[in-house]
């Protein structure tokens, strides 16, 4: 099994485009990430969810010392007027460097060992130097939960 | 200057003295400029001086000082350990919470915490740990974080000034020299008491008394929960009775008839020991692999290739010409080559790198012995050296490796702290710092 029919098309991100219509990508079609291309579409980086609520909420030190935080914490106030600013952003700062990349003929296991090198949940997948779409470890646990396991449950119980 | 004594065979007959004049002042000229990492450097310049023919291999490997390279070690291994148990940050969140999170009392309590585990620890791995609590706690009582970076830079250097472990200028000086961990206690933590106060007095006058905070900011950082940051009790215990163990080995090392390297590396053996224990083979494996991992290797083999750097000009005579030359300069007067010693070391260690300096000036002190009428003359100059070093790091932003970790914090977090605006508040008050050393180095030693 390839991970071609586990694929999710997604629109890709272009520079300028702000942080709103980045997650709105991102939420329509529940991926976690999508490229960013060139007017030539080829893949020049990447934008994720995690690292723009990351760089944009979460700085270092609060990561690093996260267990001893209270209830009330300063960032809670005014989230609102935060958050409009943070979508109202070009995504340009938030541009990761464009990461290990599969083709659509490759085996399922094969994407989940580069996820699991790559510490990532997602793939995305390149035919010929072109953008095609995203595979998700969610999209493959939902392909492994369609398979039909009575046979094996029965012999087990 | 006669080199004909020296029993160097250098390539092509050139003249030793000037190969290793060259070697020397190339390789100190590259790592000044921070183009090429200190440790390649040093290793190239250490391994040119074999080489080239200005010392042997076994002269090389004899100027190695395995003494201070143990104690460095040893430190860094127990510190890796100690710093996963988050007993560090528990004491710089415990300390903000006994003052009520009011503003100066949290910079005075975050100052002193960072002095004191710059005293026990290095100044890189203390400023590591306190600087992402004083971005946290002043996020909170939202208050801008540079006065408070900017005392902890202070405190680190300062505190790491009192001990023998407290910064490598102070290891090296002691090795050579046989000088012990109470000798420094003695001798260089009091001084450095006295310039902790005046410096908070300073910076109060500077910022403290404008400080404010609301009384809601104040009451987020009670709900700081330190407990929280131990992350594992057992450890916790195992770290301070090793560090407990390895602090009471320096003290009585001379009953002990033990040198600063093998009490360190013993407490780092024993802690891994103990921390390792409960674990099957591959998982100590695993975390012995991880634990030297953290060892800064970069610092000893910069230490390794400086020492064979520095015993080339040795070997050749340049530095007891030097030591002449100054000597000429002062008029053999010791009490002016003390504060000479002082106020050079602090005016070029606010500049380079003080490792690469002190390497330098320690065998250059060391044969002055017989201008002052013995060794144990040249005490005075030992802790002017060790003062100058040290407290001559909080010159400038590039004065000690931690205040580039602070200001890399800093900046990360969205407050850049900019090279001119720290010298200009930083070099009048290491200024300060010297003056009030030399009053104490006049008083006590001369």
């Amino acid at each position: 099994m390839n991970v071609k029919p586990l694929m999710i098309s997604t629109k890709v991100a272009t520079k300028g485009m702000l942080v709103k219509q980045f997650f709105l990508a991102c939420s329509e079609v529940a991926v976690p990430a999508i490229p960013v291309c060139n007017r030539q579409g080829q893949m020049v980086g990447e934008l994720s969810l995690q690292h723009i609520i990351k760089m944009s909420c979460l700085p270092d030190y609060m990561v690093e010392l996260s267990s001893v935080l209270g209830e009330q914490l300063s960032c809670l106030q005014n989230v609102e007027a935060k958050a409009s600013q943070v979508l109202a952003n070009p995504v340009d700062a938030y541009i990761a460097p464009v990461p290990e990349v599969i083709s659509s003929n490759s085996p399922v296991m094969k994407a989940l060992a580069i996820m699991e090198r790559n510490k990532t949940s997602y793939l995305f997948i390149v035919d010929n130097g072109k953008y095609q779409g995203v595979v998700t470890v969610q999209a493959i646990v939902n392909w492994i939960l369609t398979m039909d396991t009575s046979k094996v449950c029965q012999m087990v119980n | 200057m006669d080199s004909h004594h020296i029993s160097s065979s250098v390539i092509f007959d050139w003249n030793p003295l000037w190969v290793s004049v060259v070697l020397f002042l190339v390789s100190y000229a590259v790592i000044i400029t921070e183009k090429v990492n200190r440790a390649i450097v040093a290793l190239l310049g250490g391994a040119l001086m074999i080489t080239l023919g200005v010392v042997s291999q076994q002269q090389a490997i004899l100027a190695i000082d395995f003494n201070t390279l143990g104690l460095l070690i040893g430190m860094m291994v127990i510190v890796a350990i100690t710093r996963r148990c988050g007993v560090f940050q528990f004491v710089a969140i415990w300390s903000a919470k006994r003052v009520g999170a009011n503003p100066w009392g949290v910079l005075v309590m975050l100052s002193v915490v960072t002095a004191v585990f710059s005293a026990l620890l290095d100044n890189v791995t203390t400023v590591l740990l306190i600087a992402p609590v004083t971005l946290l706690i002043t996020q909170e009582l939202d208050i801008h974080p540079y006065p408070y970076l900017f005392a902890e830079i202070f405190a680190s250097n300062i505190g790491g000034t009192a001990t023998l472990i407290g910064d490598p200028p102070n290891m090296m000086i002691g090795s050579a020299v046989g000088l012990s961990f109470n000798d420094f206690l003695i001798n260089t933590a009091p001084i450095t008491l006295v310039i902790l106060f005046v410096i908070m007095i300073i910076i109060y006058f500077i910022w403290g008394r404008q400080m404010q905070a609301s009384v809601e900011s104040q009451a987020r950082i009670m709900q700081f929960n330190e407990q929280k940051a131990i992350t594992d009790k057992t450890l916790l215990k195992q770290s301070l009775f090793v560090l407990s163990l390895v602090i009471f080995g320096f003290i009585f090392s001379h009953a002990l008839h033990l040198e600063p390297a093998t009490i360190a590396m013993f407490g780092a053996a024993l802690l891994l020991l103990l921390s390792n224990f409960k674990f099957d083979q591959e998982k100590q494996t695993e975390n012995v692999h991880h634990t030297f991992g953290e060892v800064e290797w970069v610092t000893i083999f910069f230490f390794v290739g400086l020492f064979i750097v520095v015993h080339g000009i040795e070997h050749t005579g340049v530095l007891d010409y030097l030591a002449g030359w100054v000597i000429d300069l002062t008029q053999g007067d010791l009490s002016i080559t003390a504060l000479a010693i002082l106020w050079v070391s602090a005016i070029a260690s606010a500049l380079v790198d003080n490792i690469p300096f002190v390497a330098t000036m320690i065998p250059m002190i060391k044969s002055m012995a017989a201008t002052f009428g013995g060794e144990e003359m040249l005490l005075p100059l030992w802790w002017s050296l060790a003062l100058g070093a040290c407290l001559g790091g909080n010159g400038s932003l590039i004065g000690a490796s931690a205040n580039l970790i602070v200001a890399g914090f800093a900046e990360r977090s969205g407050h850049r702290i900019s090279f001119l605006k720290f010298l200009a508040i930083a070099f009048p008050l290491m200024i300060i710092t010297i003056m009030v050393a030399s009053v104490y180095i006049y008083w006590r030693y001369l």
